[in-house]
């Protein structure tokens, strides 16, 4: 599951290129109602690319977070659509969503954190839920732990962890399916600026790796000192749209120098 | 796939031991629903083909002397008529009495000369004048002078009666019951699901089936419905042992052995299936609301 041999990455690195030709996320004019005539989003349209980097950021209730679960197959448009890698998420059937959401890591803004298991088996826990075997989950998780910087603390309880790492853990979580796509929802929202920071620094790091990262969050201070793309959103309609001002190394660029840098630029697409 | 298994089997476990006491409540009251619906609506079924075989409490048997005369026995057959509280009398020739018993078991009666002796069969209209009339025939002086040769199990058959009246009842009111353990069941499996809110949450963000994420759940309802389903079936091999003993020890009659296997796969399977439509039940609400 971990160590991918040269064929699969290889692959990979077909998927990362081809996805690069075209969008890797649209929304299309996308449209929430919520019961009770309250809107999620009015006529939302964007296009995001495989490797970005995006900050969703708005008052509360301006429709970030739905922009997330509409991904996620949370929330459902009733208008318009969001295509992911060119399909209708909301076309897609029940039976299809939890192989929809293997393709991607979800981080809650709460952790939810299973507080009787320790860090190393909150993520295990996930492993067997989608099904790795013990064998696997044995392998996986200290790499996955170690990618996020908490496998010191392994054996602790949620209960005896700062935030900050509570939040590494979540993300941890995120990673078992080895996703090509992360959708973080307020992951700085329980933070002080510290870990808040810290958290950034971990999911710029795996999008350095090749990894699509979406982040809904209202921590302006965080979002201004990333400079990664900014979308402004406000009673569910984009008012603006701002490009990154920190460049850095993405996935797109990396793939096209070869297997010789011998990085990880993702896994499996949805 | 094993690991799978295991998973969903562990997670089943785990809600049941969290939720001991609800459980407890759902197993107790699956199994005496179950006791008192099947186990007895068994025994009552018994009840009644045993109350079959034994003379019904509208009717004397009367046993002759051997070798009575045909006038005399139709004389007798007149007196007893003339008896109140008398509806009808009927001679069973001995010849008719033992090629019947002969038809019905030919190999205990093969090699053998014909015991019984004639008799008649007196149905009463009066069922208070019962003993009365026995007395009176007993005095007649056809009959036999054996006390058992007049038969009257008025008070065999109170007893039988009274036995398939509170089975009966008791069966009815497992149907109530069986209803009330549905609502434990369901009640469990939606605290179970409320309790573990985490664990489902987790499961949905990281893409677990919805098969894993439910079979867990119909494992806990199945596991308290079979679990009941045995201990229903030991209460009534224990209820039908009692009333095997008194039926011995009063009418000196046996039951058929009872059919354990059969009632422990039966009950099971009535009390799994129950408890885990109860559980989908529950998934069901769960998934619309």
């Amino acid at each position: 599951m971990s160590a991918k041999s040269p064929k699969a990455r290889k692959v990979s690195y077909r998927r990362v290129n081809s996805a690069t030709t075209s969008p890797y996320i649209v929304y299309k004019d996308a449209r929430v109602d919520y019961p009770g005539h309250v809107t999620g989003l009015n006529g939302v349209s964007l296009e995001i690319r495989k490797g970005e980097f995006v900050f969703f950021v708005g008052r509360t209730g301006a429709g970030k977070s739905t922009m997330l679960k509409l991904l996620s197959h949370e929330t459902m448009t009733t208008g318009g659509s969001v295509l992911l890698q060119g399909r209708d998420v909301a076309r897609i059937r029940p039976g299809e969503v939890a192989h929809l959401r293997r393709g991607m890591g979800i981080v809650p803004q709460d952790f939810a954190l299973l507080p009787r298991k320790k860090v190393w088996e909150n993520v295990a826990y996930a492993m067997r839920a989608v099904g790795h075997t013990r064998r696997e989950v044995r392998k996986r998780v200290p790499e996955i732990l170690e990618q996020v910087s908490i496998a010191h603390r392994a054996d602790a309880f949620p209960n005896e962890l700062s935030g900050g790492e509570q939040q590494r853990v979540a993300i941890a979580r995120a990673l078992i399916n080895n996703p090509p796509l992360l959708l973080a929802d307020e992951p700085t929202g329980n933070l002080d600026p510290q870990h808040s920071w810290e958290i950034m620094e971990l999911l710029k790091a795996l999008n350095l790796k090749g990894t699509t990262v979406l982040v809904a969050s209202h921590d302006m201070l965080i979002v201004h000192r990333m400079g990664k793309r900014t979308v402004t959103l406000e009673r569910g309609k984009v008012t603006e749209d701002e490009p990154a001002t920190i460049l850095t190394w993405g996935s797109n660029e990396l793939s096209s120098l070869g297997t010789d840098l011998g990085v990880e630029t993702g896994g499996q697409d949805v | 796939m094993f690991d799978r298994i295991a998973f969903v089997i562990g997670e089943a476990m785990i809600a049941l031991r969290r939720h001991a006491n609800m459980t407890f409540s759902s197993i107790t009251t699956v199994a005496i629903a179950l006791y008192l619906l099947g186990g007895l609506g068994f025994a009552y079924v018994r009840a009644i083909a045993f109350a079959e075989t034994i003379p019904s409490k509208f009717e004397i048997r009367v046993f002759l002397k051997d070798h009575t005369k045909a006038a005399d026995i139709s004389e007798t057959a007149k007196a007893i008529r003339g008896m109140p509280g008398v509806a009808s009398v009927n001679w069973i020739p001995r010849a008719k009495a033992w090629a019947k018993y002969r038809n019905e078991h030919p190999r205990l009666t093969q090699g053998l000369d014909n015991p019984f002796p004639d008799a008649y069969k007196v149905t009463l209209s009066q069922l208070d004048k019962a003993t009365a009339i026995a007395d009176n025939i007993r005095s007649l002086p056809i009959v036999d002078q054996d006390p058992e040769s007049v038969q009257y199990l008025a008070d065999e058959q109170r007893f039988v009666d009274g036995i398939i009246k509170v089975l009966g009842g008791l069966s009815s009111l497992g149907i109530l019951l069986l209803a009330i353990a549905g609502i434990l069941i369901f009640n469990t499996i939606r605290i179970a699901i409320i309790s573990r809110r985490t664990e489902i949450r987790i499961m949905q963000l990281v893409g677990a089936s919805r098969l894993t994420m439910g079979v867990p759940f119909l494992i806990e309802g199945l596991l308290q419905g079979l679990t009941g389903g045995f201990l229903a079936a030991l209460f009534v091999w224990a209820s039908y042992r009692t009333i095997e003993l008194r039926l011995l020890s009063t009418l000196n009659a046996t039951w058929p052995p009872f059919p354990a296997v059969n009632m422990i796969l039966l009950l099971g399977a009535v009390g799994a299936t129950f408890g885990a439509l109860c559980s989908l039940l529950a998934l069901q609400v769960r998934h619309h609301t």
